[in-house]
């Protein structure tokens, strides 16, 4: 420990560790108090509108409940406190729908489409920061451990005067480690802290359900696994390496390849191997299979079904209202269809999804992109789940809609009108993010990836320590 | 003894440079890396003109459909058409089955780069209902991680992985033989450091360009993804000296980095870090100052603006009387008669209209911004020289933002184009409903079908030939700079 | 390019009063040094005595704050490339491209000094410098120190210059190699090149050098004819010749 210590202080004064250290905080702050800003103007403009949606619904006049149904209403993805942290698939995914009768609207206005074509350079979130520059940093911190020692002569002197490799070299370890917490361990759990904080006391949107502070720890485990896997590459490499030009010349090429080629590798590669169905064409499947339905035949088909259904010739003579009774029977089949192709699409995207943490295999730069959004609860399972609770909540205002006119058979050519009271039966929109233990048992594989990753290179670090030569 | 004459040292550069090992891995990786990036190029090029050619054959069904509906239902028949199944008449035919699209082509170069591509679909289905507030709704929904990871394109590997090629090429030169002493050897000999340094870096930049340009070509020829160059050879050329101009630009980043004497552990790290703040660090930091410039209107208080008039349009009797407001700008008097404000077609466009001037100043704000963000972008991206070249490239290759903010003004523009062509003719229709067919179910009032006004995609060359321009004109500076700066350094051999 | 045609009967190195400061410390304070055609000078002195600072100047690497450095009547520090024209420099250590062979190096730094030698050229220079035939087309790489300095000389060869100049030239190099690097050189003094070696190599100096002279404090404090001494005398002499700190 003492030794520890004593590398530690070595370290610690070290002007590359000082620079390194405050352009890391400096970054990590920007793009966290930016994504935090963000965030917080985004959740109050939220929960107003919100308010705003459910007053305009319950405010609605006296009307056929089939015309409220049209009415519909917006719902709003709330964002993941972690968000701030690791904005994950949300900036990709739209973050409001128009619940509305017949059809399953997409949840639009993705923020990239909002944020201008420069922002998508890499660095816009503290998970990027993480992802592209923390390596950078800890091969910078790193790759010296061993072969500027060589190029002295030092390293000789050590080894030469009894120092066990295998010490040294776990000492240095763990006194970058240290460092490498410092600098970036704490700046996160700073940022965290304050988004975990900040957000139950602003009292906006309902955290409960995210379980943050579990979240913000694993989340923040993985940062660092990720930070000290770098740091294994730099002091393998170093071990290696005749000279400090070496070693960084080698380890710079290592961060290239691993965080900068492979992750574009690997989108290239997941979707020629997975190739997927375009959202393009499930919307014109689903329109295809719609146009027959549609038709005046197809539906003077069907009244004619349910008139000898319930074994009479008029309308009129039904214990239902026949309009109401169609417009149930034709949702259920548009619901049945939307659940075929969108379940699939969802499923397809889901599936490709899980290929990328296994491309984490390539790059452990995909491995935590997979990881962190999940432990963020920002990634596409998240987005799917709400897309799919707002289709519920449409369902749930159009069944209660049309079994409202199914129930209340009008004759003799009147409306049925309804009122408040209808209005005020269906509940606000309530979203619960999935639960934590979905999320682990989804970060299961990257982590494992990241294990693998880590275990590999403590496997290599054995015998080259071993071997070690001055 | 005379002075070396350049032509020989360059020479003698060329083949120290070809002679190592590493030069030829380098050149393999990169030109191996062109050719996957023209191969993913291809195929996305190949799935928008797949969805363009959908979206010509999907207008072509409609129109095919509703032909057969004007024969199907021009005979008496007992069934009864509402008038959102009917597509003989002008307002259902709107309405709910043409399939009218926008389109923004991709152009011959369009295999360059992905750009926006990934996030703005370039096709859009002109919409005559309301449930999206603007228009820029048409999404493509995918893999969010392949969305963030990015595409391997031709654009990353030009503007990207060429610096680090460049940089592993021409990195340590000089550098490395200051460290190894070869420095002291090359000094001693009767010659100053700007032909030295001129010859090598000469010849990294020439070896480096060859590669580039040669390995671009080949890429592009063998993935066979470029379109029909016909008037776009001069965009080309201007983007290849761009090209050139940027690896010329690093190579003088690598002499400069040389001329500072640190040894080739400084030159590699400083170009590295340089190379993450040009392509990565500079580029982000100008995607804020875009943020704060031209600030992003809130969507949500457009959605709620929208809401607003919604609730206000069924409130009491107010659709009854925006109807007959709207329907006394449309109509002379003599033809006005009360109930038509009750007819449902033209409450429905009369609605829309409402709708649109409660928006209005919405719309304006959001293209608004989306101009200024695309003229911000692109007068801050000369800022950088890997954000000046993406833009060139994405601009060839019509996948960059201006473009997507141009071609949702046409889009605009040709739905407004659409209404003017249909209102009169709903218009007619319900100021004098005159049975076509007695007996027959259908209207059967709409045929002109043909004559719907079909979208004209803007030509995308003349934007793409003046950011080539610009960015030329700037790298060639930038380059020329960074020459000067390192030749001024490089007056004395260091002691 | 006129400015480096010398003076016919200009010395082939002249230093008069050359000073030189780093900041408060001075290097050389007071040099003076001439050398004719021909003339083997050794310049003995401990490490920080201005030996390296001398090779410097001369080489134009570093510009006098005081004096002159002339090479064959050319100011170096003016035009150090006229200079350098007419020197050749074999530092301690000769870096060689390891991945270029014995001859492609030489070809590779006579090209620079802008003479373009033919392979067979190459061939004959290395052998005339004395490194064997079967190590010309191996990569430089594997080349041991005195084969390293080898092609060093072989490059002075090809550039036939005027004056050589010598940093440690036997440092590091076993008795045979050291005695072939003696006979080569002798051999070029004996067609007319100057050489100035800066060394501790005693017994070499007694063998090769027909002038020595002492540096000290930044100036020749004493030269000498070796051939007046045995070389245990001239090692006596040296020593007391030192600075009470050094020695």
């Amino acid at each position: 420990m003492k030794r520890i210590g004593a590398e530690l202080a070595l370290f610690l004064h070290d002007v590359r560790l000082r620079w390194i250290g405050a352009v890391l905080v400096l970054l990590l702050a920007v793009a966290g108090l930016g994504a935090w800003r963000d965030a917080v103007r985004y959740g109050a403009e939220v929960d107003a509108v919100t308010a705003a949606e459910r007053a305009r619904w319950l405010g609605q006049d006296a009307k056929n409940p089939h015309s409220a149904d049209h009415f519909g209403i917006w719902v709003f993805k709330p964002s993941s406190p972690l968000a701030v942290l690791d904005p994950g698939s949300e900036p990709y995914t739209g973050r409001m729908v128009r619940v509305e009768a017949h059809v399953f609207n997409d949840a639009v206005y993705r923020a990239v489409q909002d944020a201008g074509p420069l922002a998508r350079a890499g660095l816009g979130s503290v998970a990027d920061i993480v992802g592209l520059v923390v390596p950078l940093a800890a091969i910078l911190l790193g790759f010296s451990a061993f072969a500027a020692d060589r190029e002295r002569g030092t390293l000789r002197l050590a080894l030469g005067n009894g120092i066990a490799p295998g010490r040294l070299f776990a000492d240095r370890f763990a006194a970058l480690t240290a460092a490498l917490v410092l600098v970036i361990g704490l700046p996160l759990l700073g940022i965290g802290t304050l988004v975990a904080l900040g957000r139950d006391a602003a009292g906006w949107q309902d955290t409960a359900g995210w379980q943050a502070w579990p979240r913000l720890l694993a989340w923040i485990a993985a940062q660092l696994a990720y930070a000290a896997l770098f740091l294994l590459v730099a002091m393998l490499v170093s071990l290696r390496a005749r000279t400090a030009r070496h070693a960084l010349a080698a380890a710079l090429a290592i961060w290239v390849g691993l965080c900068i080629v492979a992750p574009r590798l690997a989108t290239a590669a997941v979707e020629t191997l997975v190739p997927a169905v375009s959202y393009r064409e499930v919307r014109a499947r689903i329109d295809a299979e719609m146009r027959p339905h549609r038709t005046a035949e197809a539906n003077d088909d069907r009244s004619r079904e349910i008139l000898a259904r319930y074994g009479v010739s008029q309308p009129q003579e039904l214990p239902i209202d026949l309009r109401g009774l169609m417009m149930v029977e034709n949702d259920d089949h548009h619901f049945a269809l939307y659940d075929r192709e969108f379940g699939a699409f969802f499923d397809g995207i889901a599936g490709r999804e899980r290929v990328f943490a296994w491309a984490g295999l390539l790059s452990p730069r995909i491995a935590l992109q997979a990881l962190s959004q999940t432990l963020a609860g920002t990634d596409f399972a998240e987005h799917a789940h709400f897309v799919w609770t707002a289709e519920a909540y449409r369902r749930s205002i159009s069944e209660r809609m049309n079994t409202e006119i199914r129930d209340r058979p009008q004759h003799g050519g009147t409306t049925l009108v309804a009122g408040p009271e209808l209005w005020g039966e269906i509940p606000p929109f309530a979203h619960t993010p999935l639960p934590l233990t979905r999320a682990l048992a989804d970060a299961a594989v990257p982590a494992l990836v990241l294990a693998l990753w880590l275990a590999g290179l403590v496997g290599l670090c054995v015998p080259l320590v071993r071997r070690l030569k001055p | 003894m005379s002075a070396a004459r350049f032509p020989r040292l360059l020479a003698a550069e060329l083949r120290l440079i070809l002679r190592e090992r590493l030069t030829w891995a380098i050149l393999v990786a990169l030109v191996a890396s062109l050719c996957f990036a023209a191969w993913t190029g291809a195929d996305r090029v190949a799935a928008a003109r797949t969805a363009l050619a959908a979206a010509v054959a999907d207008s072509e069904r409609a129109v095919r459909d509703a032909k057969a509906a004007h024969l199907r239902y021009g005979r008496p028949a007992a069934i009864k058409v509402n008038y959102w199944q009917d597509p003989t008449d002008a307002f259902g035919y709107r309405t709910y089955f043409m399939a009218a699209y926008a389109v923004k082509p991709p152009t011959p170069l369009a295999i360059l780069a992905a750009g926006q591509s990934d996030v703005q679909p370039a096709v859009t289905k002109v919409d005559f209902g309301f449930s999206t507030v603007f228009d820029d709704t048409a999404t493509e929904i995918g893999s969010a991680a392949a969305l963030r990871l990015g595409p391997f394109d031709l654009a990353f590997v030009l503007i990207v992985l060429v610096p680090l090629a460049i940089i592993a090429l021409a990195g340590t030169r000089l550098s490395s033989e200051h460290d190894s002493g070869i420095l002291r050897m090359i000094a001693a000999q009767p010659t100053g450091p700007r032909r030295v340094a001129g010859a090598k870096f000469a010849a990294a930049a020439l070896v480096a360009v060859t590669a580039t340009l040669g390995g671009t070509s080949l890429a592009l020829v063998l993935s066979g993804g470029l379109g029909d160059f016909a008037g776009w050879s001069w965009t080309a050329a201007l983007l290849a000296a761009a090209l050139a101009a940027y690896v010329v630009f690093w190579v003088a980043a690598c002499a400069l980095a040389a001329s500072l004497w640190r040894g080739a552990v400084g030159a590699l790290a400083g170009l590295v870090l340089a190379w993450a703040c040009l392509t990565v660090a500079l580029p982000t930091a100008l995607g804020l100052a875009v943020d704060v410039l031209s600030p992003i209107p809130s969507r949500i208080a457009a959605i709620d603006a929208s809401r607003q008039a919604q609730a206000r349009f069924y409130a009491g009797d107010e659709a009854r009387r925006v109807t007959a407001a709207w329907l006394s700008t449309k109509l002379p008097e003599d033809v006005r008669r009360p109930e038509l404000a009750d007819v449902p077609e033209l409450k429905r466009l009369a609605r829309d209209a409402h709708y649109d001037q409660a928006l209005a100043d919405h719309h304006r704000a959001a293209r608004a911004q989306a101009l200024a963000a695309s003229a911000w972008s692109r007068r801050l991206a000369l800022i950088s020289p890997a954000t000046a070249l993406t833009l060139a490239l994405e601009t060839a290759s019509g996948t960059d933002a201006g473009r997507h903010a141009v071609f949702l003004t046409e889009a605009v523009a040709y739905r407004r184009s659409l209404r003017a062509f249909f209102e009169p003719r709903i218009l007619a229709q319900a100021v004098t409903p005159a049975p076509v067919c007695a007996g027959c179910p259908a209207r059967l009032d709409f045929d002109a079908y043909d004559a719907v006004p079909a979208f004209a995609p803007a030509d995308a060359r003349a934007a793409a030939d003046r950011q080539a321009f610009l960015t030329l004109a700037c790298l060639g500076a930038a380059a020329l700079l960074l020459t000067a700066l390192a030749a001024r350094r490089l007056k004395q051999w260091p002691a | 390019m006129g400015a480096s045609v010398p003076p016919a009967d200009a010395p082939v190195l002249a230093i008069g009063g050359a000073v030189k400061r780093f900041g408060s410390r001075t290097a050389l304070s007071g040099l003076d040094l001439r050398l004719g055609d021909g003339e083997v000078f050794a310049l003995l002195g401990p490490n920080g005595a201005g030996k390296t600072t001398t090779i410097n100047l001369i080489l134009g690497f570093l510009k006098a704050d005081a004096g002159t450095v002339r090479v064959c009547g050319i100011d170096a520090g003016a035009d150090p490339v006229g200079a350098r024209r007419h020197v050749a420099y074999i530092p301690e250590q000769v870096a060689l491209y390891p991945g270029l062979s014995g001859v492609e190096n030489l070809r590779y730094f006579t090209t620079l000094a802008g003479l373009d030698l033919s392979r067979n050229e190459a061939h004959a220079l290395l052998a005339e410098a004395g490194l064997t035939l079967e190590a010309h087309r191996r990569k430089a790489g594997a080349y041991s120190k005195g084969m390293r300095q080898k092609v060093g000389i072989a490059v002075a060869l090809a550039r036939r210059a005027r004056l050589l100049l010598l940093d440690e030239p036997t440092s590091g190099l076993d008795p045979s190699a050291a005695a072939d690097f003696s006979a080569t050189i002798r051999a070029a003094a004996g067609r007319g090149t100057a050489v100035l070696m800066a060394t501790h190599d005693l017994y070499r100096v007694h063998e090769m050098a027909g002038r020595v002279g002492v540096l000290s404090g930044g100036r020749i404090v004493e030269e000498i004819d070796p051939k007046t001494l045995d070389h245990v005398a001239l090692e006596r002499l040296y020593i007391d010749r030192l600075p009470e700190s050094t020695a």
